[in-house]
């Protein structure tokens, strides 16, 4: 449509209401939106043209905006690899927090998730959850990152037993 | 929508107008309440009531005579009589359908009894069977006596839209009741009570003995009792068929299989392929009795006005989380604040219904959407691991009830390897039924082998009609074969009769030696398994004792396993184990420790269910007894109770917790007195309710105590195992990380609880008082007779 500044009210609300859109959808699916992806989008619907740096100004404008205007529409800080954003009606900040770890460090993120447990409901973690979404690891990654974790720095060990079946972890950590 | 709410018809409350005479004969009325109605009906005469309101033709009805000396002459009064008459019956018809068959097997007579005016001080189900052993068994009879008698109870919900209603309560003397059965009821879901709801009765009252083997039909009013002998030695499955087609396709049948026939106490009956109340077959089998079939075309009426009825019914389903009200996700979903590895709420992305076609994905399962609440629960997953989605057809469950907990899997392979249909279904116990003999199999507990052997096992209990005991008979069966004491007291040639070598190598294919000698009492090993725990340790003479030690076992008392005792809920957990002739199969107060939710938030709930955080502990991390646990107690086995007793399920409620960030994860504990109330048009609130709950509760104690014939209960009734006061690594009681509680301050849970229930302190008798209170002097009174109070 246009990769210039000046773009008409009409032109801006609709890409206010694709960005908004396109991060509700992704929330709902289970994942974080990037900025890239949030502007492949636009490009996808023909409303944003090329990649220029006029445009990709403008689009981060508008995304700000959208921010702004929608409650539910939160950002997460960058840790690298550019601002991953949300939709709070669709996504708890919990399950952000373990897509963030999950693509960042596994094992901290297994460590974390036992912490939690420990802490919050308290209660010893299953091994199957972590062949669950949003974990989807298999039992063999699983028994890797476990036998990496026992050597981990605050990590004195771990201990797995079967009750009929279901293994439960407990991890015996050091005292910070 | 069957069975959801029929539109009034015909009926204007402002409007005297009587139009309902004959154009619905017997049928039931709904009851449409006007504002204003409820507190009573103005009255124009001093002793009669009639409807406030004006004629068609503009003119209000007024009395003139003299009433009440003159009132024959005085059409208004007779016409105010009538209408009394009519609202009476249109309100008392509200969810019962009115009529309590009695089919008395010796005479062949059939006839019905008001459920209203007879049963509804105590509504239905297990009240309904409290009450009919009450008056009419004496004390002393034996389970398998023609004196015996077995209450089939539905409750005013059945057969409603209410959710999870499918419940019918079977009590009769506990054949498995050791050391003097006792009472007790089975329930099973299926679709046997909305059927019998919808063919117009409320129960079924079975008595006496036919001289030959028999099944009834029940076909709306149309009520027989025809002759069986070509089903007898049929298995449940085969005898379903066989009634199925004589009778068509939407005929409900429950039905004995050849453990009922033989009289094996460990026997079910069955309805609906896969639901069955355990323990009651051989009540059936010693009355010849083989199958109920039922079928009816009418329906149930809700008092309440239909837009209310749908809205609260839509409430109810809101609240609902997964199989056993576990009300978060067992992994994190995109929506879920909180999740649990061991909720029930399997349902997520990428976990699929693999066996369907085509394949469907479970996906996020957002509890805001009410038409995917069946995707949450997967039992086989639950308990066979990940491997059982490939195998998922759907789930399957009860009349009104969305959970769908009898997960339907579908493995083509033991088709041909073991001869047995290649579909089955079932859940809890049932699934586990062939899995639970083994210890270990080659691949694993959670292998194919293990999914073998539950296909096995369901498919061979579910058609002999065998009992788990949940399971007891099991952990009693390995106990035996660990200890050497099957191979010392069977004869070698028994022994060498089976074999051992795939028992010990987890070969599914044992399950063909061992199940059918229980089911047709073949050899010694079969006979004693058949009897159930406590007449099985009698027979060869072993020590009760030593199985109220193993942890293992969880062997409880009486012949009975715990059911979600210490080792889930502490004292309460006890305490609530104490209470019945079998295990108590009350889930009110695990469905609230364990649904998943943060120990914060279940205390901050628990604070306003029970006027106390504490009432609740971390599991594995208990602290000492008081009042808020003895509260929970009360309010869970009242609970259990109403849901017995109105067909609600008792697995899936009740509904205090939610899956609702929204509402704080508030469910609503009116929820039982909001249905009772629309439905019937009896308007009760929660307390009212609950202690009509208390009230059938109570029943079932004096039931006890008087066929026990002591009121020193707490020493020979309500005893608690030496396992729990044990901990296998010896670690002392409320500290971190056993359940392991102490002798001393189980007893006083139990003084508590005595006393918070109005019962003697000591002995754990009811006082008369207690009995007064709760509408049963009569009780009282003739338990005083006996010296019986507290």
């Amino acid at each position: 449509m246009s990769d210039r500044h000046d773009i008409s009210p009409q032109t801006k609300e609709t890409i206010i209401d694709v960005i908004a859109e396109s991060i509700r959808r992704k929330s709902q699916a289970g994942q974080l939106a990037s900025e890239n992806e949030i502007y492949q989008e636009l490009l996808k619907h023909d409303i944003l043209k090329g990649d220029s740096e006029e445009s990709q100004h403008l689009f981060k404008e508008i995304l700000e905006e959208t921010l702004n205007r929608y409650k539910d529409l939160e950002k997460l800080p960058d840790r690298g690899e550019g601002p991953r954003f949300y939709s709070s009606q669709f996504m708890t900040e919990s399950y952000t927090r373990i897509l963030l770890q999950k693509e960042t460090n596994l094992l901290l993120l297994i460590a974390e998730v036992v912490r939690e447990s420990s802490a919050v409901y308290p209660r010893p973690v299953s091994v199957d959850l972590f062949g669950d979404s949003p974990f989807n690891l298999t039992q063999s990654e699983l028994q890797g990152y476990l036998r990496q974790m026992a050597g981990e720095e605050g990590i004195q060990g771990y201990h797995a037993d079967d009750n009929f079946g279901r293994k439960r972890i407990s991890l015996f950590l050091a005292t910070p | 929508m069957r069975g959801l709410q029929d539109v009034p018809k015909g009926v204007s409350l402002g409007d005297v107008v009587f139009r309902f005479t004959e154009e619905q004969g017997d049928e039931v009325f709904p009851l449409r309440r006007e504002a204003k109605m409820r507190g009573g009906l103005p009255r124009i005469c001093s002793n009669l009531r009639i409807l406030a309101g004006s004629h068609r033709d503009g003119t209000t009805p007024r009395c003139t005579n003299r009433c009440p000396a003159a009132w024959k002459g005085c059409s208004l009064h007779r016409l105010s009589q009538e209408v009394e008459r009519r609202m009476w019956n249109m309100a008392k018809h509200g969810g019962w359908a009115g009529k309590v068959l009695r089919i008395d097997l010796s005479t062949g007579r059939i006839s019905t009894e008001d459920t209203v005016e007879k049963y509804k001080d105590v509504l239905g189900g297990t009240g309904l069977g409290y009450e009919v052993l009450w008056e009419e068994v004496a004390p002393g009879t034996k389970p398998l006596d023609p004196a015996n008698k077995i209450a089939f109870g539905t409750g005013p919900l059945a057969g409603t839209g209410a959710p999870c209603n499918g419940r019918t309560a079977i009590t009769t003397l506990w054949p498995t009741c050791w050391p003097k059965p006792l009472v007790a009821s089975g329930h099973m879901g299926g679709q046997f009570a909305a059927e019998l709801k919808y063919a117009g009765y409320d129960g079924i009252i079975i008595e006496g003995k036919a001289d030959r083997p028999v099944y009834v039909s029940i076909m709306d009013k149309k009520v027989e009792i025809k002759d069986a002998r070509h089903l007898r030695g049929q298995g449940i499955r085969r005898t379903t068929v066989e009634l199925s087609q004589q009778f068509g396709p939407e005929v409900c049948v429950a039905a004995i299989g050849q453990a009922g026939e033989n009289l094996i106490p460990m026997s079910v009956v069955m309805n609906a392929y896969s639901h069955s109340a355990g323990g009651v077959g051989a009540v059936m089998g010693s009355k010849n009795l083989k199958a109920i079939a039922v079928h009816g075309t009418g329906s149930v009426k809700i008092a309440g006005k239909k837009e209310e009825w749908e809205k609260l019914v839509k409430l109810h389903l809101s609240l609902l989380g997964a199989n056993n009200q576990h009300v978060v996700p067992s992994s994190p979903q995109p929506w879920a604040e909180y999740y649990s590895p061991g909720s029930r709420w399997k349902g997520s992305r990428g976990n699929k219904w693999g066996a369907s076609e085509p394949a469907i994905d479970t996906g996020i399962c957002d509890p805001h959407d009410l038409n995917t609440i069946a995707y949450r629960t997967n039992n086989a997953a639950f308990y066979l691991g990940d491997i059982a989605w490939k195998y998922t057809v759907r789930g399957n469950g009860c009349t009104g009830c969305p959970i769908r907990c009898h997960t339907m899997i579908k493995v083509p392979s033991v088709a041909a390897k073991y001869g047995i249909p290649e579909v089955g279904m079932n859940t809890c116990g049932g699934l586990n039924f062939g899995r639970s003999f083994f210890r270990k199999f080659p691949d694993g507990a959670r292998g194919m082998t293990s999914m073998e052997a539950c296909m096995v096992g369901m498919h061979m209990s579910d058609d002999y009609g065998l009992w788990c005991n949940y399971s007891q008979l099991q952990r009693d069966f390995i106990k035996l074969y660990e200890t050497g004491i099957i191979k010392n007291k069977l004869g070698e040639k028994e022994f060498n009769s089976y074999s051992w070598d795939k028992y010990e190598k987890g070969d599914p294919s044992f399950l063909f030696e061992l199940l059918p000698r229980i089911a047709l009492k073949q050899g010694e090993l079969g006979t004693v398994l058949g009897l159930g725990t406590g007449y099985m340790l009698e027979a060869w003479s072993l020590s009760e004792e030593e199985w109220k030690k193993d942890h293992r076992l969880s062997y409880w008392k009486m012949g009975h396993p715990k059911h979600h005792a210490s080792e889930e809920v502490g004292q309460c957990g006890v305490i609530i184990n104490t209470q019945y002739n079998r295990d108590p199969q009350c889930h009110s107060h695990c469905n609230f420790t364990r649904n998943g939710l943060p120990l914060e938030v279940q205390k901050r709930l628990a604070a306003e269910i029970w006027g106390t955080p504490d009432a609740v502990d971390a599991l594995g991390s208990y602290t000492p007894m008081n009042i808020g646990k003895v509260r929970m107690a009360k309010w869970s086995l009242i609970r259990k109770e109403l849901h017995d007793s109105l067909s609600l399920c008792n697995w899936m409620g009740p509904w205090v917790a939610s899956p609702l960030k929204e509402r704080g994860y508030h469910g609503d504990d009116s929820m039982e007195s909001m249905l009772y109330s629309q439905a019937t048009g009896d308007p009760k609130g929660r307390e009212e309710l609950d202690q009509v709950g208390e009230r059938i509760f109570l029943l079932h104690r004096a039931l006890t105590i008087r066929d026990m014939g002591t009121k020193e209960m707490s020493t020979r009734h309500d005893t608690v195992p030496e396992w729990v006061y044990d901990d296998p690594e010896k670690r002392p009681a409320y500290t971190k990380g056993t359940t392991r509680l102490d002798r001393d301050d189980v007893k006083v849970a139990m003084g508590m609880f005595y006393e918070e229930m109005g019962w003697d302190k000591t002995t754990g008798a009811p006082k008369a008082e207690t009995y007064r209170r709760l509408g049963l002097a009569k009780v009282a009174e003739e338990l005083g007779k006996k010296g019986l109070l507290g």
